[in-house]
């Protein structure tokens, strides 16, 4: 019963010169396929030492999957997986020093808080001494001490969720593997989680992979954000960048609100351009692609502004007020435009002075248009 | 009026109460002989006495096929296990063409009658030289603990968190300590309900027994049968006794470890898939 052996960090796969850090995880052209259907397709990412990056996408754009295959619990079809610099990707799960937080919990039900803590170390065959040590150092990280005898089922789904952080980060493992961690929480726990999970994950320089389908969470936590579509990276990229400067129109779509107007490329010069849209407007825009290419105009509702006067902007669209809502924060207002089209505008409650039916001007700098490719 | 007597109700009441009679009363019948002191298999009387108790738990024509059916259903009941649990944690979250069929091929001995299995097994058993013997009965009653256990295990591990097995393993467990120290553990409601159920078909298993042993390893069920061919003694009553007994009270507890729900939906899920 000897089959665990850590991985240990091996330097000499490093590049020469020790210039450059290896990153604890790095992923080179990993592939899998379920029979006739790719879930991954050859991506590529690493993961830096103490950095917090999140893999973000609708379900079944192949983050779980990838997830799974970097922890071993999925089988690789093309591409290799290294953990600290070494070449784990045809290793069995025990053998690659992760651990993972699992969206169901996964505690151990017939075993109690302090034995579930204590599993990765007994398995790494640690004195009971330091067990009882670094579970307790575990325990008091996660706000559980003293509910150490307690059965999972006497516990509640945020408390089961800390055990399983708690037995996760007590292995010290070289990568920390979250699968949807926080979904299976309600709205303000779940937000509560994040900040917590986020602070140990700063305090201990613990690297991790998260894994969500909720672009707020990845945005809250995240050092970096990998977006996937269909089994590909559609961008890799610090959060205000993704969320700022999506490299396409999905990403743009994905994350946060957006009004989308589809066109192409009229004029170009330098950094900004101007982009006819379908029904005939000419927005303004920070772009550089060719005269000609069809792209999707993104803009966000909080961007816009509205006016009763024609205001002096780089873009200015005409509509009629359809319909507005209270959103706590801000007034939502719906803009008919005049090709039919709707417009979304987000606006601080203190600026809401329209009616419906009221003819208004929507107002936007040329950098707030996003402007994508469009296949 | 409480809907609970109006009239449809009430019949359904009443029919329930006389088919629960109709059943039942022949086991009762036998339990109240089986208590008399009369030594011929008579009406039944009101006078009370355990004499046919003493008498199966004493002589030893009873007490030796007592042993060899305890040592044949402990066997065959472990038999079950060893084929059944791994059976089991294959099919529960396989889906598939070719997990259907692994699963009625399990599960299809159980609907074969005893007489066309005794034959067959039989004819192998004597060219094996396993025929008489204590593992030729309990591989024979394996064939009908088998798919109980397997759909005992099934169902309680169709209801645990596979998550918790692959924790197991990405904290530093191999397969095998996975196995011992989380699957098992879960899973182990089902085990002993198949343990049990496995060892209830073959304490009562007749017509294989019938063919396969031999005096050195007669069970019960054939030693009362060739008793009451020359003779009916109130003693075959108490016997019957003891298998109402055992056998009620292992379902009781096998259901209370799946869960009749858990059974029911299983074999309902079976039933769907074929």
């Amino acid at each position: 019963m000897t089959d665990v052996s850590v991985q240990p960090m091996k330097d000499s796969v490093a590049p020469p010169g020790g210039g450059a850090t290896t990153p604890d995880l790095e992923v080179q052209g990993l592939s899998k396929h379920f029979g006739p259907v790719v879930a991954v397709d050859s991506i590529d990412f690493s993961v830096a030492s103490g950095e917090f990056v999140s893999i973000l996408g609708p379900s079944g754009c192949g983050k779980t999957t990838t997830l799974r295959m970097v922890a071993g619990l999925e089988e690789v079809t093309a591409g290799r997986i290294f953990i600290r610099g070494s070449d784990v990707t045809h290793l069995p799960p025990e053998k690659r020093n992760t651990a993972m937080v699992f969206q169901s919990y996964a505690l151990f039900p017939h075993m109690n808080v302090h034995d579930n803590v204590a599993f990765g170390l007994k398995m790494r065959g640690v004195s009971k001494a330091e067990i009882d040590d670094r579970v307790a150092t575990a325990m008091r990280r996660v706000r559980l001490e003293g509910y150490e005898k307690r059965k999972p089922s006497q516990l509640s789904g945020g408390q089961r969720q800390r055990v399983a952080v708690a037995r996760a980060i007590v292995v010290e493992p070289a990568i920390l593997l979250l699968d949807e961690a926080l979904t299976n929480l309600d709205r303000r726990l779940r937000q509560q989680l994040q900040l917590e999970l986020k602070e140990l994950q700063v305090d201990l320089g613990i690297t991790s992979l998260f894994v969500t389908h909720d672009q707020e969470e990845a945005l809250t936590m995240s050092d970096r954000i990998i977006v996937m579509d269909e089994g590909l990276i559609a961008q890799d990229a610090e959060p205000s960048e993704v969320y700022d400067r999506p490299a396409s129109a999905f990403v743009a779509g994905f994350i946060g609100e957006s009004n989308r107007l589809d066109g192409s490329v009229a004029a170009g010069s330098g950094e900004t351009c101007t982009v006819r849209t379908e029904s005939g407007l000419d927005l303004m825009g920070i772009h550089s692609g060719d005269v000609g290419q069809q792209c999707a105009v993104m803009i966000r509702p909080r961007a816009i502004t509205l006016h009763a006067d024609r205001p002096t902007k780089d873009n200015v669209i005409e509509g009629v007020v359809k319909l507005w809502a209270y959103k706590g924060e801000s007034y939502e207002y719906v803009i008919n435009l005049p090709d039919g089209g709707d417009l979304l505008v987000d606006l601080p409650r203190r600026e809401a002075v329209f009616e419906r039916g009221d003819r208004v001007f929507a107002a936007f700098d040329a950098r707030d248009v996003i402007v994508v490719e469009r296949a | 009026m409480n809907p609970r007597w109006s009239l449809p109700s009430l019949s359904y009441r009443v029919l329930g109460l006389i088919a629960v009679i109709f059943l039942l009363s022949p086991l009762v019948i036998v339990v109240w002989l089986s208590f008399g002191s009369s030594p011929y298999m008579a009406k039944p009387s009101l006078d009370f006495s355990l004499r046919w108790y003493e008498e199966i738990f004493t002589a030893s024509r009873w007490t030796g096929p007592f042993q060899h059916s305890l040592i044949i259903a402990a066997g065959s009941s472990v038999l079950s296990l060893l084929l059944a649990t791994p059976a089991a944690l294959g099919l529960a979250k396989a889906q598939g063409r070719r997990a259907t069929g692994l699963n009625f091929g399990v599960m299809v001995p159980f609907f074969m009658p005893g007489l066309i299995l005794a034959v067959g097994l039989l004819m192998f058993a004597s060219r094996i030289g396993l025929s008489g013997t204590f593992p030729g009965v309990m591989i024979a009653h394996s064939l009908w603990g088998t798919p109980i256990a397997y759909l005992a295990i099934r169902a309680v591990y169709a209801g645990t968190d596979t998550a918790a097995e692959e924790a197991a393993r990405v904290l530093g467990a191999g397969p095998l300590r996975t196995f011992f120290l989380v699957t098992l553990p879960s899973i182990l409601p089902g085990v002993a309900a198949g343990a049990l159920f496995a060892f209830v078909i073959s304490f009562n298993e007749f017509m294989m027994s019938l063919f396969l042993t031999a005096p050195r390893t007669v069970t019960l069920p054939v030693v009362i049968w060739t008793s009451l061919r020359y003779e009916v003694s109130p003693a075959v009553a108490a016997i019957a006794s003891v298998f109402i007994g055992i056998s009620v009270i292992a379902v009781i507890i096998g259901l209370r470890l799946v869960g009749t729900r858990g059974l029911l939906q299983l074999t309902a899920v079976d039933a769907a898939k074929r």
